[in-house]
């Protein structure tokens, strides 16, 4: 299928949105709610799967089938330039972030990224799933199992939490990552998943049991702030869930004493 | 670029190219590769060292590459999937081929492995499903199975428990002419039997008799009374002997045990409340009819074996089939099949057993009536 090329524009700093602009007849593909505002013009579809399926009824079937696997919904929304000019989507990153803008026919047609993390594509892109299946103790390691597969030659919007930092790594060149911070990488880095080793550095170094480690060639994204660290830190911190209110700088703690100088202006 | 026959396309990764790889064309020159790339207007190539490593590399070992030092570090060419490979190997050198399998292998295993660890975790998570449907189609083997790996001491404490049972729930006959009468068939009847036999007469005029597991035996005064001969009383017993020998009272008990423990895992019940509601029931056991049919058959055959005229049997169904005619309907008759039916097919199992039969030497007279 005939990738839809589409301009675009990345507004705002840590808390971004992306402005596309599609010539008429052109579309995009969003997951469902990330959608921020779009010009008159734009039509807006709800279909069954990605849209990049050719293949009858069954086709669509399985591709939905596995949008639910990677924590998707089943359906996507595509926004269609029926005007006659050009016409404006915009697509706003969830939480604090990096929106990454990806030239898919720049890096070989596929890209492999953390599940969750897509945002938006030019209509064309298939959204697959790709299984990390080197197991081991790679079944064990959490967020880095079952991930998605953006295939395609198109732009393709994915989305990193807190910093967002590239890196591309020469052949052999290695680096070992906390499995939640991998947003995407080319399909030639070699993501493997390896146990720690130490129990005393997971019970009390406070990190994961399990590290991802990337070997190049290729590129890869890292996000400095996966979402599960930060609700972890947002409910540890939260009252409502037996958190404490104080903050980590009070000698008070969390007194009544505390509470009022506190004053509740953090946390 | 290169569009000659026998090249196939890559992506080449190699010192002052875009890390991110370019699109690059390869074809095999005198056993070895040459990889090139349009690079703006000129054309750059690369030529591979005899033995360049060949290996699965990337994302889930899926990528064939093949890697040579060269100035400034490492080159990685990653062949494409589908025809590329195929022309790969189709010419490379003979030398490369052992590396070239073990790459394919590689690839493979990781899929395998896969799938492996998938089947793995389904069947864990169908286990007791599928243990379920197990009981359910195949119910009858592995009750069976089940049976025979309880040995017959474990069942005589089942058939203790049922005594006492009995005992306080009945009045028992301890002594006397109806006690010793019934044992004495009931010794004819089990030969070189592995049960502990318990003989019991209770004083009740239900038309009834019941064997429990372990070798319980319960015959009520009031069937006894009902009979007009020894070999009467003889078939009933025969059929309860049978029941025990054939350990229907433990194909009960581990059906409805199985089926609720199978209930119970599914249903993540893990009480036990299973265990204690199941021997509470053991005074209301019932048999299936298929049971009853086969304990008919059974107890014939013992009869027959001990020289005891089996026709006895087929009378007294046919007894019960007479009383089941009136209003009420005899007791043993509501767990059994249809009495006149039995005693036709008895009668026809008996006709094939001509004889001759040694009579029972007991007073009948007597027995009947030391019955309370």
């Amino acid at each position: 299928m005939a990738m839809d090329v589409v301009d675009y524009q990345i507004f705002g700093s840590e808390m971004q949105y992306v402005e596309v602009e599609l010539d008429p007849g052109e579309a995009a593909i969003g997951e469902a709610g990330v959608m921020m505002y779009m010009q008159e013009g734009i039509t807006m579809d709800t279909i069954f799967g990605d849209g990049s399926q050719q293949g009858g009824f069954f086709g669509k079937l399985m591709g939905a089938g596995k949008r639910l696997l990677t924590g998707e919904g089943l359906f996507t929304t595509v926004f269609q330039n029926s005007g006659a000019g050009k016409q404006r989507v915009a697509f706003a990153a969830p939480y604090p972030g990096k929106i990454v803008p990806m030239d898919l026919s720049q890096l070989g047609g596929t890209i492999i990224c953390q599940k969750d993390s897509f945002l938006c594509a030019a209509k064309g892109v298939a959204l697959g799933i790709a299984f990390q299946k080197k197991l081991g103790v790679g079944l064990f390691g959490g967020e880095g199992f079952i991930m998605q597969k953006l295939d395609g030659d198109g732009m393709a919007f994915v989305h990193a939490g807190g910093t967002l930092m590239e890196r591309t790594l020469a052949p052999g060149e290695t680096l070992r990552v906390d499995t939640g911070c991998v947003v995407a990488f080319q399909p030639t880095v070699d993501f493997d998943i390896q146990y720690v080793g130490k129990i005393k550095s997971a019970i009390f170094g406070g990190e994961g049991l399990f590290f991802a480690t990337l070997r190049g060639p290729g590129k890869v994204w890292l996000q400095s702030l996966p979402l599960s660290r930060l609700a972890n830190r947002i409910i540890l911190s939260a009252p409502a869930a037996g958190g404490r209110s104080a903050d980590q700088g009070s000698l008070l703690g969390a007194g009544v004493l505390g509470g009022l100088i506190g004053g509740g202006s953090d946390d | 670029m290169h569009s000659t026959s026998g090249s196939f396309g890559g992506r080449l990764f190699a010192p002052g190219l875009d890390g991110v790889g370019v699109p690059a064309i390869a074809q095999w020159r005198q056993g070895r590769l040459v990889v090139g790339v349009q690079d703006g207007t000129t054309e750059r190539e690369w030529l591979a060292p005899e033995q360049p490593t060949v290996s699965a590399g990337g994302f889930n070992a899926a990528q064939l590459s093949v890697a040579w030092p060269v100035d400034g570090g490492q080159l990685q060419f990653f062949v494409d999937a589908g025809a590329a490979r195929t022309a790969f190997a189709a010419g490379m050198p003979a030398s490369l081929a052992q590396p070239h399998g073990m790459a394919q292998r590689a690839a493979r295993g990781v899929e395998r492995r896969f799938k492996l660890w998938w089947a793995a975790l389904a069947a864990v998570a169908l286990l007791p499903v599928l243990a379920l449907a197990l009981l359910v189609l195949r119910g009858g083997d592995v009750v069976n199975w089940a049976v025979r790996q309880i040995p017959h001491a474990q069942e005589a404490k089942l058939g203790d428990l049922v005594l006492a049972q009995t005992r306080a729930q009945m009045r028992v006959i301890d002594s006397g002419p109806a006690v010793d009468a019934v044992k004495h068939i009931g010794e004819r009847l089990t030969p070189n039997t592995l049960h502990r036999y318990r003989w019991l007469v209770v004083d009740n005029n239900e038309m009834n008799a019941f064997a429990a597991p372990g070798g319980v035996v319960v015959v009520y005064s009031g069937l006894l009374k009902n009979t007009e001969t020894p070999e009467e009383a003889a078939g009933v017993i025969a059929h309860e002997v049978a029941h025990a020998e054939l350990r229907h009272g433990l194909q009960g008990m581990v059906k409805s045990l199985g089926l609720r423990a199978g209930a119970a895992v599914l249903l993540g019940d893990w009480s036990g409340a299973v265990l204690s509601e199941a021997t509470t029931s053991l005074l209301e056991m019932q048999f299936s009819r298929e049971a009853e049919t086969q304990a008919d058959t059974e107890g014939l055959r013992r009869l027959v074996a001990a020289k005891i005229n089996p026709d006895g049997m087929a009378r007294f169904m046919d007894k019960l089939a007479a009383q089941s005619q009136g209003a009420t309907a005899p007791a043993l008759l509501s767990t059994h099949p249809a009495s006149a039916e039995r005693a036709a097919t008895l009668r026809a199992l008996a006709a094939q057993h001509p004889g001759p039969w040694t009579p029972l030497a007991l007073d009948w007279a007597a027995v009947k009536a030391s019955l309370p």
